[in-house]
């Protein structure tokens, strides 16, 4: 069964902060001196100096820990599918809004084992369509359609 | 006094004006329940429709609205762990997991009779101390609010379970984040890399309903994908009478922190809440298990939340500044109408003052009787299977934001905020505490670069200020405070 040790996630996720810290306030040091005040650098500084330290010590915790805690990868499979829609909706829903949402519910469910065909119909119609009448109609937003993109 | 308020009770019972607040209490609750429709959208979206409306009846489904929009916030903050407004922030830290725990009545009825009460008890202040309370709220410059703003984030240490570091490293991020685009004092970009989108910052709302409500959809669908998970059951108990008196306090604190934070210029729900929910939980003779569900930790909250929005009346009434976004639209409204707000708004027109005062009563009782009757059609929300809520929840997070700017990038925000919270949750860093700083950053920083441009660079001069330097030693015992126990704890243990 592949698993993920919580340890050496943490500390590589923190090893990653140091060094993304490092190159954030070596860029506030483009930044222009303040007029009478602190600056527009001083602030980030503080923080970014914090985030550095807290991440240097959990580094260094990471490593003396003894404890293993594991994180189960079978659990993240589902969630990485729902996350690789989540993109293809995103980059659907600039053409065409309310397709892209009837489909995206459809497949989502589809995938997460929803085989009752009213919901899967009805919430995939039902969902874009309050939307359309609750944000489009009432609140005359616009969204993106496919009739948008040749002058409809 | 108590004459002006019977002719505003005269006129604010009038058919047409009773049928108007429930108009807007209806519309108030469900566009702040719809994440990404804040307070302020709902009340800008009813004003082209009173400006054919008598100055009172315009004024009440003005009031009614933004009343029940700031409680409508809390009931998407419980049924799906997702803030419909800002000051429904802190109502998510217990109303979700008391919800999901198989309570949301209960839940629901923590947020809902606190905010009434509090929202009552605002208003009564609102009628009687608007003006000492205006001089207060008046006696707070930068460095004050730069110390209200630490004040905020001092609940960081309470949030920590994954231990100070991570809490740290999570606050950092929300700090961050909020430094993101032009600088306001010296016009600089910071941190844009040149990208034109990052100019104006990055959106509040979508990094919050990214942070929160995406991770929870993931969770949702991480146990699906479990074999042999048994359906969770929901009771539809009530809190019994013990649960409704232990929530008093929580109810009085939340009502005197939410008056005072509301009365003050830009402070606003989200700081208000969230500087309640701290409080109860300092408050509390049991901190450890606030996060877990706790009514009180839903009631502080909700009621500071609903008792801004009589705080926020008050400087607008009576000075002519908006203590809020909403409260600067219905300041609008009262130009429109031809009216000067300011002590010559008293004087010239009580029966129009009077009659939104009496308007915010009526408001709330109107949203504690459609909350109550609405109850069982919100929780149902919980009961639907997750395969249904969870693509939902991730569609609902990107309208929402989207709705907010008709901006695609605010969408990205919400997926790279959603991807960001979940790992944060996988790895036991306090997301709630990057949410805090989010919200809280641009009050600390702002005011604390105003502090040292007016001192001339003289840190030393915060000591000047004996409101600043009572919140900054309140700051110092809320970190301090659980550090300390833990300690002891670990001796004791030993």
């Amino acid at each position: 069964m592949p698993q993920i040790s919580e340890r050496r996630a943490t500390a590589a996720l923190a090893i990653a902060v140091v060094l993304l810290s490092i190159y954030l306030l070596w860029l506030t040091t483009g930044f222009p001196p303040g007029r009478g005040e602190p600056g527009p650098a001083v602030w980030p500084r503080i923080v970014l100096v914090m985030v550095l330290l807290a991440s240097a010590y959990l580094v260094t915790m990471a490593r003396r820990r003894a404890d293993e805690k594991k994180i189960d990868a079978r659990r993240l499979r589902l969630p990485g599918v729902i996350l690789t829609l989540a993109i293809l909706y995103i980059v659907a829903l600039q053409y065409a809004f309310f397709v892209s949402t009837a489909l995206f519910l459809f497949a989502c469910m589809m995938i997460l084992r929803v085989w009752s065909w009213p919901i899967l119909f009805g919430v995939s119609i039902g969902f874009p369509l309050v939307v359309y009448l609750v944000f489009v109609r009432v609140l005359h937003l616009t969204f993106p359609t496919l009739l948008g993109m040749f002058g409809g | 006094m108590l004459e002006a308020l019977a002719v505003g009770f005269a006129g604010a019972l009038q058919i047409h004006n009773v049928l108007f607040l429930i108009v807007g209490v209806v519309l108030g609750i469900i566009g702040g329940a719809m994440p990404g429709i804040a307070a302020s959208t709902v009340i800008a979206l009813l004003l082209p429709l009173t400006f054919g409306m008598p100055a009172d009846t315009s004024l009440i489904l003005l009031a009614a609205s933004y009343v029940a929009a700031e409680y409508g916030g809390s009931i998407s903050a419980i049924v799906i762990n997702t803030p419909g407004t800002p000051g429904a922030i802190a109502t998510t830290f217990d109303g979700y997991p008391l919800a999901r725990s198989g309570y949301p009545v209960k839940a629901m009825c923590a947020s809902l009779v606190p905010g009434t009460i509090a929202g009552i008890l605002a208003t009564i202040v609102l009628i009687v101390a608007a003006g000492p309370m205006v001089n207060i709220a008046l006696k707070f410059g930068a460095a004050e609010y730069f110390a209200l703003g630490l004040f905020g984030l001092t609940i960081i240490s309470s949030l920590s379970t994954g231990g100070i570091a991570k809490a740290a490293i999570a606050t950092g991020l929300g700090l961050f984040v909020a430094t993101i685009g032009t600088d306001t004092v010296v016009g600089f970009p910071r941190f844009t890399f040149g990208v034109g989108a990052l100019l104006n910052g990055i959106e509040l709302v979508p990094a919050l309903i990214g942070l929160l409500a995406l991770p929870e959809a993931f969770s949702m669908i991480e146990e699906l994908g479990m074999p042999g998970l048994a359906p969770q059951k929901f009771s539809r108990e009530f809190p019994t009478w013990s649960e409704w008196k232990s929530l008093i306090p929580a109810t009085i604190r939340g009502w005197l922190v939410g008056t005072l934070i509301g009365a003050m210029p830009g402070a606003g729900a989200a700081i208000a809440s969230i500087v309640a929910y701290n409080e109860e939980k300092r408050a509390s003779k049991h901190p450890e298990k606030f996060g877990t569900g706790v009514m009180e930790g839903i009631a502080a909250p909700d009621a500071a939340n609903c008792a801004t929005v009589a705080g926020a009346l008050i400087p607008t009434l009576t000075l002519g500044i908006p203590g809020s976004s909403s409260t600067a639209i219905m300041l609008g409204a009262l130009t429109l109408h031809g009216l000067d707000p300011g002590p010559d708004l008293f004087r010239n027109n009580p029966t129009v003052v009077y009659s939104l005062f009496a308007s915010q009563f009526l408001a709330d009782i109107a949203m504690l009787a459609l909350g109550l009757l609405g109850l069982t059609w919100w929780i149902n929300i919980v009961r639907i299977p997750k395969g249904v809520t969870a693509p939902c929840i991730i569609a609902i997070c990107f309208v929402g934001a989207y709705s907010v700017s008709g901006n695609i990038w605010d969408i990205v925000t919400v997926f790279v905020a959603g991807v960001i919270g979940y790992a944060m949750r996988k790895l036991e860093f306090p997301v709630a505490a990057t949410v805090l700083a989010l919200v809280l950053g641009d009050l600390v920083e702002g005011n604390f670069r105003r502090m040292l441009l007016l001192s001339h660079g003289d840190l030393l001069e915060f000591f000047q200020h004996p409101i600043a330097v009572a919140l900054f030693a309140l700051s110092l015992i809320s970190l301090g405070l659980p550090t300390w126990r833990r300690f002891h704890a670990k001796r004791k243990a030993a």
